[in-house]
């Protein structure tokens, strides 16, 4: 069951314009309900512009956007009810932080939602455990945070919303390796407590293949490819001719490949690595 | 959407009018004002009409621009026009009701009051069409640096411009992310009552303020990072020359200015 689907999606920047670009041309897509999908691109493929057609805040030039299998493009309220059920978390998100208090920035999605104010608290408390932010950070102004702390605060505000598919553009990045773990850590804790499907748009191939189930590559504004991680890491060639690298291991194990190893061509994270390269030095002793 | 909305309104285009010095156009720009006003008859107004039109024609700016200059204005024609109708109460009388009189000499000021302002906006928007903010503003510092004489702070007031300048579309931009981040979390910007509204600003406004700090003390920093301490002995990376192409439009220019003073001696 696809939970978002796109059809024929296209959109124009400043059409009839000196500036005219075509940022998405003839996207057709399925996301699956409760996967995680890895959205990969370069910087002006698309994958911004993409995600923010799937909770309404853009609307296709042409195409259509299925949430749920409905359209939701022309009716208000429908559209509204569309940014609750897919939470969109922009980058740098604790850019949009406001309120007084930690809590009451949470309560802010919720509060929107119109929900009591007993599953306001609850939700609130849940999504601050979810993310690890202790209860008395939660009376904090949320300008007195870290760096890191105010990154999930902000990514807290959304997940409150408790959204079916919950959508982060580069949740990642500016932050230190703990603190990128951490993200994901989170996010993929969210994505089994709640059983949403999650996309997860980031430059890096190695935080993708850790995490997704699917792969989305999305080059000059179209689909490349949209697979499983094996699939898609085993045309690692023609990522890189369209500026793309494939994790470290993947690059280790076809230059080893090259070199006349025989080893399997779908290694792309380091356990299953360790996996491969154990069985193979029993095998050869 | 935000984005939308066109800083200054420079229009990117490579005829002559654009490649032009920008403290030459500026000038230039001061004495076709000055044209429009020394003009004392229809036909000096006319020549005023003339050089708008075939100044527009050189830039290649489509006319449609020429419209989304006029439309902000239109109340203030009508209104003018207006008020010089009614007000002017010298010359023949055409109708009178009450103390309405309309005379001649009224209408006549009114139109051209509209050709003048009309001219005015066209003419002056050709210079922010063809010449980018930061050349207008380079154009401003250089054109003023002589009240340097007189303790005007030229320089300073040319960076903050400049600084502003630069710093708009960045903060659109930012406030537009910011508005979707909202959006995201379901508030409602666009509805209910007016106090809704303005209340609905909030997460709006104070993250963009934050940012907005962010961003000045890191242009600060940076900005001393790389010794800047004033306008005092700065080059230049782009020297503004004047060329052929300067000395043709104030000649050009000269020739219509010239043509105005005529029409207003031979025309009584």
């Amino acid at each position: 069951m696809s939970i978002i689907k796109t059809e024929g999606l296209t959109y124009v920047y400043g059409e009839n314009t000196p500036f005219r670009k075509v940022a998405l041309d003839n996207v057709d897509l399925e996301i699956n309900e409760g996967e995680i999908l890895g959205v990969i691109g370069h910087t002006g493929s698309g994958k911004s512009t993409l995600i923010q057609h799937f909770n309404g805040l853009m609307k296709p030039t042409s195409g259509r956007v299925l949430v749920d299998g409905e359209d939701f493009a022309a009716d208000k309220e429908k559209l509204r009810a569309v940014r609750f059920k897919v939470g969109l978390v922009f980058q740098y998100p604790e850019y949009q932080l406001f309120e007084e208090t930690v809590y009451k920035d949470i309560a802010y999605g919720p509060k929107n939602m119109k929900l009591d104010e007993q599953e306001i608290d609850r939700r609130v408390r849940e999504t601050a455990e979810l993310v690890g932010l202790d209860p008395e950070i939660l009376d904090k102004s949320p300008f007195e945070l870290s760096g890191g702390q105010k990154r999930r605060a902000a990514i807290a505000g959304v997940m409150a919303m408790e959204p079916r598919v919950l959508i982060l553009d580069e949740p990642a990045s500016g932050l230190d390796p703990q603190g990128r773990d951490r993200i994901f850590e989170i996010i993929k804790r969210y994505h089994e407590e709640k059983g949403s499907t999650v996309l997860i748009v980031s430059h890096s191939m190695e935080d993708i293949a850790r995490l997704a189930d699917r792969i989305l590559v999305m080059n000059e504004g179209k689909v490349f490819c949209c697979a499983e991680p094996p699939a898609v890491f085993s045309r690692s060639t023609e990522l890189e001719q369209i500026g793309l690298s494939v994790p470290q291991v993947t690059r280790v194990f076809n230059a080893l490949n090259e070199l006349g190893f025989g080893l399997p061509q779908d290694v792309y994270t380091v356990k299953y690595a360790e996996k491969v390269l154990r069985e193979r030095l029993e095998q050869e002793s | 959407m935000l984005k939308d909305i066109t800083l200054g309104q420079y229009f990117p285009g490579s005829s002559v009018i654009h490649r032009m010095d920008a403290r030459v156009k500026l000038v230039l720009t001061i004495v076709f004002i000055v044209m429009l006003f020394a003009a004392h008859n229809i036909w000096g107004l006319m020549v005023g009409v003339a050089f708008t039109i075939i100044s527009f024609a050189i830039s290649r700016i489509p006319a449609s621009m020429i419209g989304k200059s006029l439309k902000p204005i239109i109340p203030l024609v009508i209104f003018t026009a207006l008020l010089n109708v009614l007000f002017v109460r010298t010359g023949d009388v055409y109708w009178q009701w009450n103390f309405i009189k309309i005379t001649n000499e009224g209408v006549s000021t009114a139109v051209y009051m509209v050709i003048r302002i009309v001219c005015l906006i066209v003419g002056s928007s050709l210079l922010t069409y063809t010449t980018s903010p930061i050349d207008l503003t380079d154009a401003i510092e250089r054109l003023l640096s002589p009240l340097k004489k007189i303790k005007v702070p030229v320089h300073e007031l040319a960076m903050m411009m400049t600084i502003a300048l630069r710093f708009i579309p960045t903060l659109i931009e930012e406030t537009d992310k910011i508005m979707n981040a909202q959006k995201a979390r379901g508030s409602e910007l666009d509805t209910g009552t007016m106090g809704d509204k303005v209340r609905g600003m909030i997460p709006i406004f104070i993250p963009l303020f934050v940012s907005s700090f962010r961003r000045a003390e890191e242009l600060a920093t940076a900005m001393e990072c790389r010794c800047y301490h004033g306008g005092e002995g700065r080059t230049r990376m782009k020297q503004m020359k004047t060329a052929m192409r300067d000395w043709v439009g104030c000649g050009y220019t000269a020739v219509f200015m010239a043509a105005v003073v005529v029409m207003n001696i031979v025309i009584k």
